[in-house]
């Protein structure tokens, strides 16, 4: 008897243990493991977890040319993984040729981030992922084209279905796909993460480039600052993520030329013209900078920062207060020398990342 | 009989189960605290991004957020002559628009304790702010970390400040640190906290506290200077309370 009930038990056990690895078609989850000094600052939506199928799936989206009207641009015509995924242009360049308002935006650590785009008018990557192929000046393609196009591939439908179970494709489900794989666009192995790690040194002039970077100055003490990390927050040297504390005012303008910006979002006086203060990784290969792309070189960056500051009503304080000259001036300024702009830059050149930027997995899949 | 056999195995099985699960329970000698804390000014809850209010100074301020660092509690019994020493004990308290409250618990604490004191520090420790570890709350990316190397803020208090005549006002940024600003409080009850039942005690944090009287017009910054230790010692006292 006893004998006889373990033979009902083992079988029942091997049923069970068979019933699931029996399972085909069944998205694989993907095993996402954050950079260690990363912190888990970070969601991943519960109704779009990972999976390798929606990753690859998305990578082939980010590339497809299909998804604009005239097939000739996609999403990597404006974020190009050498240029640390933008398009080294100062206005990205729509598929006719019409030049968009905004300069292109690093897509590289997005995990960590809660409002897209310059002025922040999405909350999620599947939000954001739609929007410019259905801009006409960029993609131009509406949702439905769109989900008619790829249905009409076998291949796609294969692809969805191994991603999401179904081969109705969906545009919903064309935006998570796309959201699964710039979430996993992470930079995290530059010469800055090595030296965090313990795994290298910086030199003299890098290491003070990184200590002016992440210093508020305060003259009073004598303590010099370049009054990058305010904005630039800490390790993933990117904005605050809670609500809009990542947007600023960084003086690129005066009272009359100043851009609504967040206040289009906000509807807030206080937000008029700020933008979002982005990620510096890869900031060496992206450039030109700013929203509008008005600096062309880090240099230029530089100089803005320590000498062209342009007043205005919602420039943001930690400018206004920050220099590093004993007596401060009627113009802001900041007061670097020439010797720590150039270490600034030389630590900024640390935050390269070349794995990043050369990895397969992040790259266009239909290039030969 | 051989219906019993089975129902006997069968039981056995359940017996077995039972006493698997009956040890995995927690220990049922130790209890759980739950601090909760309110941000508020004059005992209401502040309004942030809201509400203008005075400062001490008498100059009109707005609250965009709060939050600070509590860390290393200690829970002392003074009858019994004991003190509970929370592991880990790192707090980042958070407030603004979306967020009126926070709260965190305390854990196995022995079910006779009795808490008649709170003694906490407000900020971070010397050793822990040196420190890249991720304990308790301390997170060297979140918005409190300074950078890598040089720990983090113990307070972030911004607002707005509102000359007379200026709607738009100017933003004020409190980011306090650096370990000569970490403070030690302690909060006495007036009625022993049994901890028998698992309670929730709400603490308050005074908003306006680390105003001191501290005038506006000189400046809205208070960072790594002479300013920002005042913003210090104001939150030294009174600035966490039972009412």
């Amino acid at each position: 008897m006893k004998l006889r009930l373990s033979t009902y038990f083992v079988f029942a056990l091997l049923i069970w243990s068979c019933s699931d690895d029996t399972k085909i078609n069944t998205p694989t989850p993907y095993q996402f493991i954050p950079p260690v000094h990363f912190g888990d600052n970070y969601e991943i939506p519960e109704n779009n977890s990972f999976t390798v199928e929606g990753i690859d799936l998305g990578r082939n989206l980010f590339y497809e040319k299909q998804l604009s009207r005239n097939s000739q641009i996609s999403c990597g015509s404006c974020h190009q993984q050498a240029k640390g995924f933008t398009d080294g242009a100062k206005f990205s360049e729509g598929l006719d040729g019409e030049l968009t308002s905004r300069s292109s935006m690093s897509v590289v650590n997005l995990l960590w981030n809660s409002k897209f785009f310059w002025d922040g008018r999405v909350g999620t990557l599947e939000e954001q992922a739609l929007q410019p192929i259905v801009d006409h000046i960029e993609m131009d393609l509406s949702l439905d084209e769109a989900v008619k196009r790829l249905s009409d591939s076998e291949n796609y439908r294969q692809q969805f279905f191994a991603a999401f179970e179904t081969d109705v494709i969906t545009s919903d489900l064309i935006a998570k796909a796309l959201g699964q794989f710039m979430r996993t666009l992470v930079s995290s192995d530059s010469r800055y993460d090595q030296y965090l790690l313990g795994q290298t040194e910086l030199t003299d002039q890098e290491k003070l480039g990184m200590d002016l970077f992440f210093t508020h100055p305060e003259p009073k003490t004598g303590l010099r600052g370049g009054n990058c990390g305010d904005c630039h927050l800490n390790i993933l040297t990117s904005g605050d993520r809670e609500g809009f504390q990542g947007f600023h005012n960084n003086g690129i303008d005066s009272d009359a030329n100043l851009e609504v910006g967040l206040m289009e979002i906000t509807g807030k006086a206080e937000d008029r013209g700020k933008f979002k203060a982005p990620s510096l990784r890869n900031i060496a290969l992206s450039a030109p900078y700013m929203h509008d792309g008005r600096l062309a070189t880090l240099e230029d960056v530089l100089d803005h920062y320590n000498d062209n500051i342009q007043n205005s009503s919602t420039l943001d304080v930690l400018i206004t207060d920050a220099t590093n000259n004993s007596i401060k001036g009627e113009h802001i300024q900041l007061g670097l020398t020439d010797g720590e702009k150039e270490a600034i830059i030389a630590f900024l050149h640390t935050l390269t990342d070349d794995k990043f930027i050369n990895d397969e997995a992040f790259s266009d899949p239909f290039k030969p | 009989m051989k219906r019993f056999q089975i129902l006997s195995n069968l039981s056995m099985c359940l017996l077995v189960a039972l006493l698997l699960s009956t040890c995995s329970d927690e220990d049922s000698t130790v209890r759980t605290l739950t601090l909760n804390f309110k941000a508020q000014i004059d005992g209401e809850l502040v309004e942030f991004e809201a509400r203008k209010y005075q400062s001490p100074a008498h100059q009109s301020v707005s609250f965009d957020r709060l939050k600070v660092y509590i860390s290393n509690i200690e829970l002392v019994d003074v009858e019994a002559g004991e003190v509970f020493t929370e592991v880990d004990s790192y707090h980042l308290l958070s407030f603004d628009a979306d967020t009126d409250s926070a709260f965190f618990e305390i854990r196995n604490i022995p079910q006779t304790f009795n808490v008649d004191e709170i003694r906490f520090g407000v900020g971070v420790d010397e050793e822990a702010n040196a420190s890249i570890d991720h304990v308790g709350d301390l997170d060297p990316t979140n918005s409190m970390a300074w950078d890598w190397n040089t720990g983090y803020k113990f307070l972030l208090l911004e607002g707005r400040y509102y000359p007379s005549g200026d709607d738009l006002g100017e933003e004020i940024k409190m980011h306090i640190g650096t370990n000569a600003n970490y403070a030690n409080n302690l909060i006495g009850f007036q009625e022993s906290i049994s901890v028998e039942e698992n309670p929730t005690h709400t603490l308050y944090v005074n908003a306006l506290v680390p105003f001191g009287t501290i005038d506006l017009s000189e400046g809205t910054v208070f960072m790594n200077d002479e300013r920002g230790n005042e913003v210090a010692r104001n939150y030294m006292d009174g600035f966490i309370s039972t009412f």
